[in-house]
């Protein structure tokens, strides 16, 4: 019969939080100030989020906000609201994703010039 | 030859529909407000677990793609592939884990499992939303996948003897 937990298995957790350690220590803590938001992995729109009052964009069946130094999505047509519930965004590397619109939000950093869309 | 045959059958055609059913059940339970939603604990990979660790391997292939089959039916196309891609990466490393490594355990087989179900749907979010921004999403799903895995590992080592039960009560019907 297969024991319920062993050495090994601990050592397979620890790996695993260890390498969700590391990633999340990767990840900066930088204000970005300029958001992409693609759809079909092309880029729809380039936006800054210097502007103090809130402006709303509608891709795709989902709505996103931006203004006042962050960037969110509002609402989405979708059925588990994973984008919703990814928050406020105001920081370098932080995203919002809506597969099932394929739209998503993610913040760049502070130049105005956005990377390269990636395209799947 | 033949009845052990057919015991197979049934026994894989009663633990597809379970975890078709496990699955139904899943999408049941509420989101909670510290996980993402979609992290879930995937109560039908118990099953596809099982099925690796005493059906075989084309058995559970086949609960595999029935599972996606039914997501892709209820739930769309991106559905469909998102658990093709999780379970068919979860399913082999499953045949691997639990059937070659002796020294992990069920807790260990169920995490494993989840990150790899995990890893799989990201891979396919990946090439449906065309951005890197999907892996943002990686740590926090690896740390949800450990919570889970435990929960579906500790679940399966409380099964195990009920579902060998069910097998050998098979058996005994086509008297074997």
């Amino acid at each position: 019969m297969k024991r319920l937990i062993t050495v090994s298995d601990f050592i397979v957790i620890g790996i695993i939080l260890l390498a969700a350690v590391l990633l999340l220590l990767f990840k900066s803590n930088e204000i970005g100030k300029t958001a992409v938001i693609r759809v079909d992995g092309k880029e729809y729109k380039t936006v800054s989020l210097t502007n103090d009052g809130k402006t709303e964009i509608s891709v795709n069946g989902v709505l996103i906000v931006y203004g006042g130094g962050e960037i969110y999505v509002e609402n989405s047509t979708c059925h588990d609201k994973i984008c919703v519930n990814a928050g406020h965004l105001s920081k370098k590397g932080q995203s919002a994703v809506c597969v099932p619109n394929r739209v998503s939000v993610e913040i760049v950093g502070n130049d105005k010039s956005a990377p390269k869309a990636v395209t799947g | 030859m033949k009845s052990v045959k057919i015991q197979k059958l049934t026994v894989t055609a009663l633990f597809t529909s379970l975890s078709v059913v496990l699955s139904i059940l899943e999408s049941f339970l509420p989101t909670f407000a510290i996980l993402p939603p979609g992290a879930k604990p995937g109560f039908s990979n118990i099953i596809v677990m099982f099925s690796a660790l005493s059906l075989g391997v084309p058995q559970t292939l086949f609960i595999v793609f029935a599972k996606a089959f039914f997501a892709f039916l209820t739930r769309g196309a991106v559905a469909g592939l998102m658990s093709l891609a999780g379970g068919f990466l979860s399913g082999i490393c499953m045949l691997i884990v639990l059937r070659r490594i002796k020294r992990i355990g069920c807790v260990g087989a169920g995490v494993l499992s989840a990150v790899c179900h995990n890893t799989g749907q990201l891979i396919v979010s990946f090439i449906t939303v065309g951005s890197t921004a999907v892996f943002g999403y990686a740590p926090v799903l690896l740390v949800v996948s450990v919570v889970t895995g435990v929960i579906t590992g500790a679940i399966l080592r409380a099964a195990i003897p009920y579902f060998n039960g069910l097998e050998k009560l098979f058996s005994k019907e086509m008297g074997k």
